[in-house]
C-alpha cells in the first residue's frame, strides 16, 4: 500500500471523530468563557447539571425617571427570540443585541386594573407586588415612556443539598444607555 | 489476535502509534463472509434512516429534505450504499444543525458525524472496516466527554443532579413516589416552585424542596453508577481492539442502553448508539447482534409510563 492510499485510509478513519473532538472541546471552552449551557453545543454534557436552558431565566429592566421598570415577558417577538437564545448562551454580543432590540421599542408603563389581573394570573404574588411598586413595561404604539436605558440580567437555578433548596444566582448582567 | 498481513507498518510512537495499529484492525472480518456483513450494514442503514425520520429537528429546512433522503433510503437500499447518498444527508443535518447550533440536543450533532463517517467510509476501498473504526471512536468520545463533564461537575457527583431531577421532573414523579416515598402532590409542588423562581419581578430568589432521605439514596447511587457506566464505555470503546476491556464494549454498551433509558427516556439517541454499535460490532459473544436489534426495538418501548402505573398497582 502506498504512502498516498495509508494517508486517504487514515483521513477516513479519524476525520469525522477528530471533527466531533474539536466541536467538544470548543463547547467546553464556550461553557467556561461564555456560560453556554453545558446541555449544549455538542460537548455531551447533557445530564451532568442543573443548568439547563429551562432552568435559567432573562430578566429585562427599563430605565425611566420612574426608575427601574421590568419588561413583562409578554414582549416583541424579536426581543422574545434574543431573550430565549440568551439562555442558551449569554455571551456579550446576544446580551447586547437584545439590550438594542428593546431600546429600539416604544415601551408604556401600564398599572391599570386590567394588567394587574393579568400578570397576577401570570406570575402570582410577585407580579402583583411589582405592579403595585411600578407598574410593567409594555410594547405601545401610544405615546411612550421616556427610557433612558436596559438592564439585562441573566440567572441560573441551582440546587443546594442543605434543605434542600432551590436558589438562584445571577450569570451575568449588562447595562446600555441610550445612545 | 495478530494483526491482519495487509496492515502497513507505523512509524515507531510508542504507545499512540500501538493504539492507531490496533484500533484500525477488525479480528472477524476475514472469518465471515462479506455478504453477512453487507446484511449488517444494510439493518445499520435502515436503523439510521429511521432515526432521521423519527428524530430529526421539525424546522422544515431539515425535516423535508431529511425525510425525503431517508424514505428513498428505506425503499431503495442500494441508494444507502453510496458516499453520495449520505453526504447529501450530512450536508443537510450539518447546515441546518450549524443555524441552531447552541440549541440542539448532542445527539443530532452525534447523528451529523454519524452520516458524515458513512459518507467518507464509501469513498475508501473498505467501507465497512472504516466504518466501524469511526463508530468505535465515535462512541468512545461521545462517552469520554459525557463521563468528563459529570466528573467535573459537583452538582453531579454529590448526587445533587439527580435529586433535582426526581423531584421536579414530571417524568419522574412516578419513581419519586413509588422508590422515594415524595408523593405526586409533593413533586408537583416541586415543579411550581421551580417555575415561581423564573417570575420576572424577581422577588423570590429560593424556595424549599420537598424530599425524603429514600430520594438522597437514590440520587447518589444513580450518580455513582451513571459515572461508572459512561467512563466504562469510553475505555471499552477506546480501548486496542481485541485486548482487554475491548472484548466486553457490547456487552457494556447494551447494559447502558437497557439500564438508563427507562430513565432517561431518549429513545433518539439510544436508536443512534444501537446503530452504531452495530456498526462497529465483532463476534465478541454469539448473541452481540441480535441483542442490538432487540435492544433498538426495546427502547421505545420505555416511553410507556410504566412507573406511573406501578404506582396505581401499588395502591
Amino acid at each position: 500500500m502506498d504512502s498516498l492510499s495509508r494517508v486517504k485510509r487514515r483521513t477516513a478513519y479519524y476525520l469525522v471523530p477528530a471533527l466531533a473532538a474539536v466541536i467538544a472541546v470548543r463547547q467546553l471552552y464556550l461553557s467556561h468563557a461564555y456560560a453556554l449551557t453545558p446541555w449544549k453545543g455538542g460537548g455531551f454534557g447533557m445530564l451532568a447539571s442543573v443548568d439547563q436552558p429551562r432552568s435559567r431565566f432573562v430578566r429585562v429592566y427599563l430605565l425611566t425617571p420612574l426608575g427601574r421598570v421590568p419588561v413583562e415577558a409578554n414582549a416583541p417577538e424579536r426581543v422574545e427570540q434574543l431573550a430565549t437564545r440568551i439562555r442558551f448562551m449569554p455571551s456579550p454580543q446576544r446580551l447586547n443585541a437584545l439590550a438594542g432590540a428593546v431600546l429600539e421599542t416604544s415601551w408604556v408603563v401600564d398599572t391599570s386594573p386590567r394588567l394587574r389581573a393579568y400578570v397576577a394570573a401570570r406570575h402570582g404574588e410577585p407580579g402583583r407586588a411589582a405592579i403595585a411598586a411600578l407598574g410593567v413595561a409594555r410594547p405601545v404604539e401610544g405615546s411612550p415612556v421616556e427610557v433612558s436605558g436596559v438592564h439585562v440580567e441573566v440567572w441560573r437555578v441551582r440546587l443546594e443539598p442543605s434543605g434542600p433548596r432551590l436558589v438562584t444566582r445571577k450569570l451575568t448582567e449588562l447595562t446600555r444607555a441610550r445612545s | 489476535m495478530s494483526i491482519p498481513a495487509g496492515m502497513p507498518a507505523l512509524p515507531r510512537w510508542g504507545a499512540l502509534a500501538g493504539w492507531v495499529r490496533w484500533m484500525e484492525t477488525r479480528p472477524d472480518d476475514e472469518r465471515r463472509p462479506a455478504s453477512s456483513w453487507w446484511a449488517t450494514f444494510d439493518l445499520v442503514a435502515s436503523m439510521t434512516c429511521l432515526l432521521v425520520i423519527v428524530y430529526a429537528e421539525r424546522d422544515w429546512f431539515i425535516r423535508t429534505p431529511t425525510l425525503a433522503l431517508s424514505v428513498a433510503g428505506i425503499l431503495y437500499r442500494p441508494l444507502a450504499r453510496r458516499a453520495a447518498y449520505w453526504f447529501a444527508m450530512a450536508a443537510v443535518l450539518a447546515v441546518g444543525h450549524l443555524l441552531i447550533w447552541d440549541q440542539i440536543d448532542n445527539h443530532k450533532y452525534l447523528m451529523t458525524y454519524w452520516c458524515l463517517a458513512l459518507a467518507v467510509s464509501f469513498l475508501t476501498p473498505q467501507p465497512l472496516r472504516t466504518i466501524a473504526v469511526n463508530a468505535r471512536l465515535l462512541i468512545g468520545l461521545c462517552f469520554l466527554f459525557a463521563a468528563v463533564w459529570k466528573l467535573a461537575s459537583p452538582e453531579f457527583r454529590n448526587g445533587t443532579f439527580f435529586q433535582y431531577v426526581l423531584l421536579t421532573d414530571v417524568r419522574f414523579r412516578g419513581v419519586a413516589d413509588l422508590v422515594g416515598g415524595v408523593s405526586t402532590t409533593l413533586t408537583a409542588g416541586n415543579t411550581a416552585a421551580v417555575d415561581s423562581l423564573g417570575q420576572f419581578s424577581g422577588a423570590l430568589d429560593a424556595v424549599p424542596l420537598h424530599s425524603s432521605q429514600r430520594i438522597e439514596w437514590m440520587a447518589r447511587l444513580m450518580a455513582g453508577w451513571t459515572i461508572l457506566l459512561e467512563g466504562a464505555i469510553a475505555v471499552a470503546f477506546l480501548w486496542p481492539e481485541g485486548k482487554g476491556v475491548s472484548k466486553v464494549r457490547d456487552l457494556v454498551l447494551i447494559c447502558f442502553l437497557i439500564t438508563t433509558y427507562p430513565m432517561a427516556s431518549a429513545v433518539g439517541f439510544g436508536w443512534l448508539l444501537v446503530a452504531m454499535g452495530l456498526a462497529q460490532s465483532t463476534r465478541s459473544f454469539a448473541a452481540v447482534r441480535p441483542l442490538y436489534v432487540l435492544t433498538f426495538l426495546l427502547l421505545p418501548l420505555y416511553t410507556l409510563p410504566f412507573s406511573r402505573l406501578l404506582v396505581h398497582v401499588a395502591r
